[in-house]
């Protein structure tokens, strides 16, 4: 009814400051929202993002049955043979939603520059598995800055360097590993041992691109090997800046003298199948006789630092998005009873002139609909504009727990808008029929005096 | 010019104030021919309001029946009471109650507008004829606070007409008015009975209007007395 | 005066205490030579025995210890034929064939079963440990005393040990191994049946050291000591840079 829809639009300039406020209320509502809802949008892709692809957790990870919790302290047990390894890999392959799978070895060690050694922890990869990774479209969208080395180039650009490493930039500094690979330019690591205690012994420990990595190996005995530094990296957590070292699986296994691996991960092609695929993945893994567990990455065993996140956001955007809720709904609710009120006598005279009840509410739930669909899209308007401002601004910040700094963006997205308007268009039209119901169902000559008394 | 539009049977209507009962209407009956133009007069307090309100179906009797064209208004249920009075009756008030910010021509359509079987085409020429009737079709775009109140109170005789009721109710429409606005009003409706046929009922203290009547109801302590 | 008297009552009873009780860096120091804690050169066999989860696995080394230093070359198995840690005072190396560089290693990494590097070579807990005697109690059936050592490093073998050392011949007979909060992670014990003579003196000599894991009992791993004999080394021996080379 167009005539209707013409009269709740004009009736909404009747109080035009408290329709304004009302309005204002609500845009500000929804804007803020649409910006929280967006940075979380922002820092939860980012989270996961790091958690999948950069903390190589995949979507799913495989484990032999207890080796999430075991494989550290007993790697050898709680390993994936070569064999199974193979039949993993083909059980992944037969499935159509996974992009990729990447098998990683996990182990722990001690580096050393030959004065003194740093406690790490390794990440045995496949190369060319890595490259992909990395450039991966959703890694180079959301998290760019930590899947590029911060010096260095990825380890499959170096095939021909015998043990190429990558290096935490907290574990090369505490190694005094100032220059990688490449910035050394050919020259051949210094024999023997430096004489640490010497003035220039920092000036000598950086003058290759060498460390010796010691760990245990799988069958119980102390193992090294040599290490040539390719690369610097930041990890996404703080708390592994300073002992994470990432070498190709190849090496890794030369270290701990195994064909095994620690897990095998597969990347999705939709990040949101992982739980429903994780369960289906693992029946058929154990149908084909291989005792794994699969867990999808949002599992808070594998990933505890996006899950707690992740809780802590959504804690706060639930517990502001109920204020902002109950701000709307209360001036929704103050506006329109005052209105209510204000036009009692006017109901009546609609109810004489022969509206109907029903129609009185269409009116009133017209007029509530248009202010808040004004409403609402003043504050996409002014949430898309500061969230276009804050990202052009490219403000950037530390967020606590993640190496180095990130930009902080605001991505609110179409189905997050459609979300919020979603509730608030219907909270909004239940306050209203909750201040206007009453009214319209008194006795017309009530509504036509009681006002006039 | 005959037959009855508006039959009020030993009608009793009482309210309440506080703990007690006030009487309204004691046991009044009352007729209403097809184009009639009656007059209600009496005191104020003496139940023109009540009579008025119970004729247009938006109050009920505590007993008795008001019979519109022979139908009972009091056991119609809410939708087909609006149905009713949206297509039979017509209401002027005493103080005009124009909707502020609709135009002339809008205020004058809103009873149009909830019948929704007429065509928008036909809503306009029978808006634009009501306007035109109660000559105010130069101001058919003004809003209700351009106008004067004599001007408003035609735009709410269109508002009663335009829908081509049976029956026009008005409770005190020339209260708010000055005298020589007051005749313009009354002649303004007695023309559009004599036009139109409509049936026109309605309330007034103004002894002076009594004359120009044909038919005069005079009410006191809510019985009919002439 | 009096407060003069009063001073010299409580030296005596000081000392009478001190009589009583003996000093826990002294018992510390005697026991640790029966544990190759000896300034002069000596030289011993280990093999080394683990079963973990029902596995065993051996290992052979040749230690040669001076004074802080000590050097424990692995004899067996034949793949890690070559191997070398080298202790020099508390820093350990591990020198492997065809490694570019020693790696320093830490005392408290395991090195194989129960057993971490700082167990196989010469004990110093007189150097590594402040000590208290804190009791008495009877190990073995034989009497000893007590003793709580706490590291005075972070690069020794153990945060914490509580050590009990015979009385009569005073030989360190048990250990229990404990975290830094104070939970037992390992227990020892300790057979004397070595004797070698140093400098004409006779002394009894560790011959086995058994490690038992705290928490899976059936984890025992066994340092055999064999052989050991005085002998001198030239300190070049333990010089990192003359190592595997």
């Amino acid at each position: 009814m167009k005539d209707a829809w013409r009269l709740a639009l004009r009736n909404l300039a009747r109080n035009r400051r408290r329709n304004l406020a009302t309005g204002v209320a609500i845009a500000f509502g929804f804007a803020g929202m649409m910006l929280l809802g967006g940075y979380a949008i922002r820092i939860e892709s980012f989270l996961r993002t790091n958690a999948v692809y950069l903390q190589r957790v995949g979507h799913l990870a495989i484990y032999k049955e207890g080796g999430l919790e075991k494989a550290s302290t007993k790697p050898a047990k709680y390993g994936l043979d070569a064999a199974e390894q193979a039949r993993v890999a083909e059980v992944l392959a037969a499935e159509p939603e996974v992009e990729l799978t990447a098998r990683y070895l996990r182990g722990v060690g001690l580096a050393g520059n030959g004065c003194k050694s740093v406690p790490f922890t390794a990440l045995g990869v496949e190369p060319e598995v890595e490259a992909r990774l990395l450039g991966h479209p959703e890694v180079q969208r959301v998290s760019p800055e930590l899947a590029r080395p911060v010096r260095g180039k990825p380890l499959a650009e170096y095939p021909a360097v015998d043990g190429a490493v990558a290096l935490s930039t907290g574990l090369a500094r505490l190694l005094g590993k100032s220059r990688i690979h490449d910035e050394i330019a050919g020259a051949a690591p210094e024999a023997g041992l430096p004489d640490c205690a010497a003035p220039d012994a920092t000036a000598r420990l950086a003058a290759d691109a060498n460390v010796q990595l010691a760990g245990l190996t799988y069958g119980g005995s102390l193992s090294a090997i040599d290490g040539e530094i390719v690369n610097v990296f930041r990890t996404p957590l703080a708390e592994t800046e300073d002992g994470t070292l990432v070498a190709t699986l190849e090496g890794l296994q030369r270290l701990y003298e195994t064909d095994q691996v620690t897990y095998m991960a597969a990347f999705l092609k939709d990040d949101g199948r992982a739980k429903a695929l994780a369960p289906v993945l693992e029946r058929r893994l154990r149908e084909a006789g291989l005792a794994v567990s699969v867990y999808p990455f949002d599992d808070e065993r594998i990933s505890p630092y996006y899950v707690g996140s992740m809780g802590m956001i959504g804690s706060i955007v639930l517990f502001i998005g109920v204020l902002v809720t109950a701000v709307v709904s209360l001036s929704m609710l103050n506006a329109m009873t005052l209105t209510v009120l204000e036009r009692t006598r006017e109901i009546g005279m609609f109810r004489a002139l022969g509206f109907t009840r029903r129609q009185m509410l269409g009116l009133f739930l017209r007029e509530a609909t248009a202010l808040t669909v004004l409403a609402l899209g003043a504050g996409a308007l002014l949430g898309g504009a500061v969230a276009a401002a804050v990202n052009a601004a490219n403000i950037r910040f530390k967020p606590p727990g993640i190496s180095g700094d990130m930009q902080l963006l605001i991505t609110p997205t179409a189905g997050l808008c459609l979300t919020l308007v979603a509730i608030l268009l219907p909270l909004s039209l239940l306050v209203t029929l909750r201040a206007v119901r009453r009214r319209t169902r008194e006795r017309v000559v009530t509504l036509l005096t009681e006002a006039a008394a | 010019m005959s037959g009855s539009v508006v039959k009020l049977e030993e009608v009793h209507k009482s309210y309440r104030l506080g703990q007690t009962s006030v009487p309204a209407l004691r046991g009044l009956s009352l007729e209403l021919r097809r184009g009639e133009f009656t007059a209600l007069v009496g005191a104020s307090g003496s139940g023109k309001s009540t009579l008025l309100n119970l004729v247009g179906g938006i109050d009920e009797p505590d007993s008795g029946r008001v019979l519109v064209e022979g139908t009972d208004v009091a056991t119609l249920p809410d939708d087909e009471r609006s149905r009713l009075r949206n297509q039979k009756i017509g209401f002027i008030f005493q103080s005009f109650n124009l909707v502020p910010v609709l135009d002339v021509f809008e205020n004058v359509e809103l009873p149009l507008l909830i019948n929704r079987r007429i065509p928008a085409s036909e809503r306009r020429d029978r808006v634009r004829a009501a306007v035109e009737d109660v000559g105010l079709a130069d101001f058919a775009r003004h809003l209700p606070d351009q106008l004067s109140g004599g001007q408003r109170q035609r735009v709410a005789i269109a508002r009663a007409l335009v829908a081509d009721p049976l029956l026009v109710l008005a409770d005190e429409p020339t209260a708010n008015l000055d005298s020589v606005t007051t005749h313009r009003i009354v002649d303004l409706m007695l023309e559009l009975n004599a036009r139109r046929g409509v049936t026109f009922f309605f309330s007034t203290h103004d002894e002076k209007l009594m004359s120009r009547v044909a038919r005069v109801v005079r009410i006191s302590d809510g019985t009919v007395v002439s | 005066m009096k407060r003069h008297i009063l001073s010299l009552i409580g030296l005596l009873m000081v000392s009478a205490a001190h009589a009583e009780t003996p000093d826990a860096t002294e018992l510390l120091r005697a026991s640790d030579r029966s544990r190759g804690g000896i300034a002069s050169g000596i030289t011993w066999q280990i093999d080394l025995q683990a079963v973990e989860d029902g596995e065993t696995s051996t290992r052979a080394y040749l230690v040669k210890a001076k004074g802080n230093d000590a050097l424990a070359e692995a004899t067996a198995p034949p793949r890690n034929k070559g191997e070398v840690m080298l202790f020099n005072d508390r820093t350990i190396w591990f020198v492997k064939p065809g490694l570019r560089k020693p790696v320093s290693i830490s005392a408290r990494q395991r090195l194989s079963g129960e057993a971490a590097n700082g167990d196989i070579a010469s004990t110093n807990y007189a150097r590594d440990y402040d000590g208290a005697v804190v009791g008495e109690e009877t190990v073995n059936g034989q009497p000893a005393w007590k003793l709580e050592l706490k590291a005075k490093a972070k690069n020794v073998t153990y945060d914490r040990i509580r050590y009990w050392i015979s009385k009569d011949r005073r030989l360190g007979v048990k250990a229990e191994f404990l975290t830094v909060s104070g939970d037992v992670f390992k227990i020892a014990t300790f057979d004397y049946g070595n004797r070698m003579t140093v400098d004409g003196v006779e002394l009894d000599f560790v011959s086995r050291m058994t490690i038992t894991d705290a928490s899976q009992p059936s984890d025992i791993t066994t340092i055999t000591f064999r052989e050991p004999k005085a002998e001198s080394h030239p300190a070049s021996l333990f010089n990192i840079n003359n190592v595997g080379r």
